[in-house]
């Protein structure tokens, strides 16, 4: 047999017993743990001072480590988080849009049904482009039989009529227009005039006789004797009083909408022949 | 080519190159790498001991370096044991027919190596520990670390213990 030869089978031999040794170790260090744990003391034993004082050193470039992969997580969890919060304020300002228009129906219904007045919802879907100028249009036209002349209300206080008709919207003449003019009475009946509109949500209360005490913050409402308003729709409040001279023939003030003209969104246009 | 003989002096310097390979490894286990990129530096002096060492011997230091990594996982003494010398007669078995000088070879011995140690060392584990036997067979930081590691490993080993009388 040759050197080699004979090499290799004693290294075999060697190998097959030490294999024996490994597992016969392994059999008895799993139901004798001190045997693994006094090797691991000298095998690492001696370096764990020194693993102690390097740990100061190299401990920071273990924690860049832990960080920079930690950050990748927390970069990806942002997008994410990102992504939902972009929809979730979406949903939410969709949800804010329902609460709102909820609202506003909940008080026209509420108005129908206390005044028993006929008639349609509709959306603003665009304002007139000047402060002359003071109209809506609204999306419900001759097809929902709208008529020229119909009070259009919003919440429960007018806020103008029909003055044009078309297929599927119709315009409507705000209250505060130079051209609208609707009679008023006082809310406890004293007195009687007309408002005219002045713009930028502002009216002028006119024709009231001399003599009249005008009170600041005193309500208006429609009279229905002009014949295009329904009576007893809140039109305003008295703001100021312009005029105060005795010797004139008439006393104005002037008058802000009860509701905001320039932020419509839903109103209900009432048929007047109902 | 394997060397013929090996010198006391040489056998200390090697003995001496593990511990220090103990004291790599754990440095960079504890202070440097994430747990999933550590390198097993110990499988490159197995390999060296695979290619290069004389046969009775290399067997034995493969055997009490499979035991210091058992001592280093602290669970089991001897699967360690078992899987390098497993793998020292298979590396060098084969080596005889391979062109040790190729980085190539020396990388693929190297992802076999630790690739086999480890999935046998838990296969023991799960046998002699009853823990159950669980493998990512998926391509692992800490494999290929040290697969590329292994050229340079083997190249300061083959250095440092160079026989006196030797060639290479």
């Amino acid at each position: 047999m040759s050197l080699e030869a004979e090499s290799r089978r004693t290294t075999l031999i060697t190998a097959s017993v030490l294999i024996l040794l490994g597992l016969l170790l392994s059999a008895y260090s799993s139901h004798h743990p001190q045997l693994v744990k006094f090797g691991n003391f000298v095998v690492t034993g001696f370096e764990r001072p020194v693993l102690g004082v390097l740990s100061y050193s190299f401990g920071g470039v273990s924690d860049v480590y832990d960080n920079y992969f930690s950050l990748l997580d927390v970069k990806k969890e942002n997008t994410e988080l990102q992504k939902k919060i972009g929809i979730l304020a979406e949903q939410n300002s969709a949800l804010q849009a329902l609460k709102k228009e909820n609202e506003q129906l909940a008080i026209l219904l509420e108005f129908r049904k206390q005044r028993s007045l006929s008639g349609i919802a509709g959306n603003v879907i665009g304002y007139s482009g000047t402060a002359l100028s003071r109209s809506v249009i609204v999306d419900r036209g001759w097809d929902a039989d709208i008529e020229v002349g119909q009070a259009v209300v919003a919440g429960n206080a007018l806020i103008g009529q029909v003055i044009a008709v078309g297929s599927g919207n119709s315009t409507v003449l705000l209250i505060d227009d130079a051209a609208s003019g609707v009679d008023v009475f006082s809310e406890d009946g004293r007195f009687r005039g007309v408002v005219k509109g002045r713009g930028h949500g502002l009216m002028e209360l006119a024709y009231v006789p001399a003599g009249t005490t005008l009170t600041i913050g005193e309500q208006l409402f429609t009279s229905g004797l002009d014949g295009n308003f329904p009576k007893g729709l809140l039109l305003g409040y008295i703001k100021n009083i312009t005029t105060t001279d005795k010797q004139q023939m008439f006393v104005s003030a002037e008058v802000e909408a009860a509701l905001n003209l320039n932020n419509l969104e839903i109103v209900y246009l009432i048929n007047n022949k109902k | 080519m394997r060397y013929r003989s090996i010198s006391i002096r040489n056998s200390v310097k090697f003995i001496l190159s593990v511990l220090l390979a103990v004291y790599v490894q754990e440095i960079l286990a504890s202070l440097i790498f994430p747990v999933n990129m550590v390198p097993q530096l110990l499988l490159g002096w197995i390999v060296f001991l695979s290619f290069y060492w004389p046969r009775p011997q290399a067997v034995f230091l493969a055997f009490l370096i499979g035991l210091v990594v058992d001592f280093m996982v602290a669970k089991l003494a001897g699967p360690g044991a078992v899987m390098a010398v497993l793998i020292y007669l298979l590396l060098s078995t084969v080596s005889s027919r391979l062109y040790l000088e190729a980085l190539f070879v020396k990388i693929v011995c190297g992802y076999s190596s630790v690739f086999l140690f480890v999935g046998g060392y838990k296969l023991l584990l799960s046998i002699f520990q009853g823990e159950e036997f669980s493998f990512n067979w998926n391509l692992q930081y800490g494999f290929v670390l040290t697969a590329l590691l292994m050229p340079l490993i083997i190249s300061i080993l083959k250095k440092t213990l160079r026989p006196a009388n030797s060639l290479i």
